[in-house]
């Protein structure tokens, strides 16, 4: 073992301000400690503790800050601070694997419409997509802190309905990219929109009363007969050309969707307490 | 000094089931314990002072406070820690997830305060060195603990646990004694348990409900005085005995209305407790005789 020690000054520049040292000094002086007791102590006599205790207090904290969520990233760079960002995207309809089978779901669509030649497939089913992660978001032990969560002060309407629309708008920009494929020209290929708004909105209207997934299934049985009645009802057009598609039929399902909103709003209270069980 | 918790004629039914029935009840500072039979609706009053369920009718203040209305919620949430007897955890969040998620739910908006916070907590009920476990990884003991880690976020003023030390082990409970003394001082602590030994040693109060009804309302030393004369020791059970059951010793203890002459013994809470639950046994019985 050499007699040799790091020069007074440097290691008290290493102590105080390592900052002023440059980093090959840096990492020799670093080298030579692992060895030598004699400077060690030096250093440690002089450091801050105040120092040292906030450089340990930012490792602790990287080391338990947990990984961000891809909806939770998305969030903080449209500028919301990372608490509420983390809390809307706690769900798991937003979780990647969710998030993927809607991308598939919706490309398997596309592919049936185009290859059938059939673009109503698409309308058909692309409001089923929103509604069941609709639906994902409100089911029993959806939300991290279930019961926990529903006893505090940030856990209210303001937080499940933010969290409803994060999930209804990465649904539709999946299904908007979907409805440039299908085989339908102008307005009616996004004719789904509407449906899928209403059957969104109704779904979280008997959820006020019932189970977040039995209100979803019910909704979209109703979906299921309005189609296949408006088809019986004229049999010569195309589903696309059907009631339920038209100008009329859109305005109806317009008046539903703000009538299940309404809903919605007087009931908040119990919508809050499905979404926190 | 004020109560904390003022509660008047409050009902809460379910179908046809009444689980709280025209209870009356205030509750200040100190440990008060609920003690009552599953179905007695412990969990029900509990949830509605939580501002976690309404009561059909009746008022409920906490804090000088109406949880029914939207600001008096927030003011009672913000000093409250709830502990529910089934927390639902989410198994793949780690320890420090799930607590720094609620603290998140609790205005910790600072993320270092936050952080500092949540090992603060999780160090307390003994979980720092396992924070960054999965949940689902955690024994029903720790989970428990888990649960108690977030109601002490921010110390409250106010703890709300439902039968925090159901699944906990001896040693796990009396630690958790310890912390609720340390941890809480001064604040008002309500909690539900079956443990009377709890009850013994960490409350200054105890409620007994029964069909959704305050049947008792003293201190501990009161409740067990509901036994005095009715407990005797014996090498069998007695057929006087209304209740028995064989002591570590191999004696029984019996309950119930004592022969002439035969010495009772000191009760506890739990000898009067069982002859408050089965005060409507008893009387049925010596009716029928």
């Amino acid at each position: 073992m050499s007699d040799w020690h790091v020069p007074d000054e440097l290691l008290e520049a290493f102590a105080t301000a390592p900052g002023s040292i440059d980093a090959v000094t840096a990492a020799s002086i670093e080298q030579h400690m692992v060895g030598c007791g004699s400077c060690q102590s030096v250093v440690g006599a002089r450091s801050s503790s105040s120092e040292l205790d906030a450089i340990w207090a930012e490792v602790a904290d990287r080391v338990d800050r947990a990984g961000a969520s891809w909806s939770e990233r998305l969030l903080s760079r449209l500028g919301l601070e990372s608490g509420p960002a983390r809390l809307i995207s706690a769900t798991p309809a937003l979780r990647m694997g969710a998030v993927a089978a809607v991308g598939l779901i919706v490309l398997a669509v596309v592919l049936v419409s185009r290859a059938a030649d059939v673009g109503a497939a698409f309308l058909v089913a692309a409001p089923v997509v929103p509604t069941a992660l609709v639906a994902m978001s409100f089911a029993p032990g959806a939300d991290p802190a279930g019961e926990c969560g529903l006893a505090t002060p940030v856990f209210g309407f303001g937080l499940v309905m933010r969290r409803a629309l994060l999930v209804e708008l990465v649904a539709v920009a999946a299904l908007g990219v979907g409805s440039l494929f299908i085989p339908i020209d102008g307005m009616r290929a996004v004719a789904w929109v509407l449906p899928a708004l209403a059957l969104s909105l109704g779904t979280l209207a008997g959820a006020v009363r019932w189970p977040a997934t039995e209100s979803a299934t019910v909704v979209l049985a109703c979906w299921a007969g309005a189609v296949v009645v408006g088809a019986i009802a004229e049999p010569g057009n195309e589903i696309v050309e059907s009631v339920v598609f038209d100008p009329a039929g859109q305005l109806t399902v317009a008046l539903l969707a703000a009538a299940a909103g309404v809903v919605v709003l007087m009931h908040r209270q119990a919508l809050v307490q499905e979404a926190g069980r | 000094m004020m109560s904390t918790i003022v509660v008047r004629g409050v009902d809460k039914r379910f179908g046809s089931t009444v689980a709280v029935d025209g209870v009356d009840l205030e509750v200040g500072p100190g440990v008060t314990g609920l003690l009552g039979p599953n179905g007695a609706g412990k969990t029900t009053l509990m949830r509605m002072l939580a501002t976690v369920a309404a009561p059909d009718h009746g008022e409920v203040t906490v804090f000088g406070h109406d949880p029914a209305t939207t600001a008096g919620r927030l003011a009672i949430r913000r000093r409250l820690g709830y502990q529910p007897q089934e927390p639902g955890f989410h198994g793949h969040f780690s320890c420090f997830q799930f607590v720094d998620y609620v603290a998140i739910l609790k205005e910790w908006t600072s993320r270092r305060e936050r952080h500092d916070e949540v090992r603060r907590v999780l160090g307390l009920v003994g979980l720092g060195d396992v924070s960054n476990r999965r949940i689902s990884r955690l024994s029903g003991g720790m989970k428990r603990r888990l649960a108690i880690a977030q109601v002490l976020i921010g110390s409250p003023d106010l703890l709300i646990l439902d039968e925090p030390t159901a699944g906990l082990d001896p040693e796990q409970r009396l630690r958790f004694r310890e912390l609720l003394g340390s941890a809480a001082p001064g604040a008002t602590v309500l909690l539900s348990t079956h443990q009377t030994d709890d009850v013994s040693a960490l409350c200054s109060r105890v409620i007994v409900l029964l069909d959704g009804q305050v049947r008792f309302d003293g201190s501990p030393a009161e409740l067990a005085a509901r036994a005095e004369g009715r407990v005797w020791l014996a090498d069998a059970r007695d057929p006087m005995a209304r209740l028995g059951w064989v002591g570590g010793d191999g004696r029984w203890r019996n309950i119930g209305d004592p022969p002439a002459g035969t010495d009772t013994v000191a009760p506890t809470i739990e000898d009067g407790y069982l002859v408050l639950t089965g005060a409507d046994t008893l009387t049925e019985a010596a009716a029928d005789e």
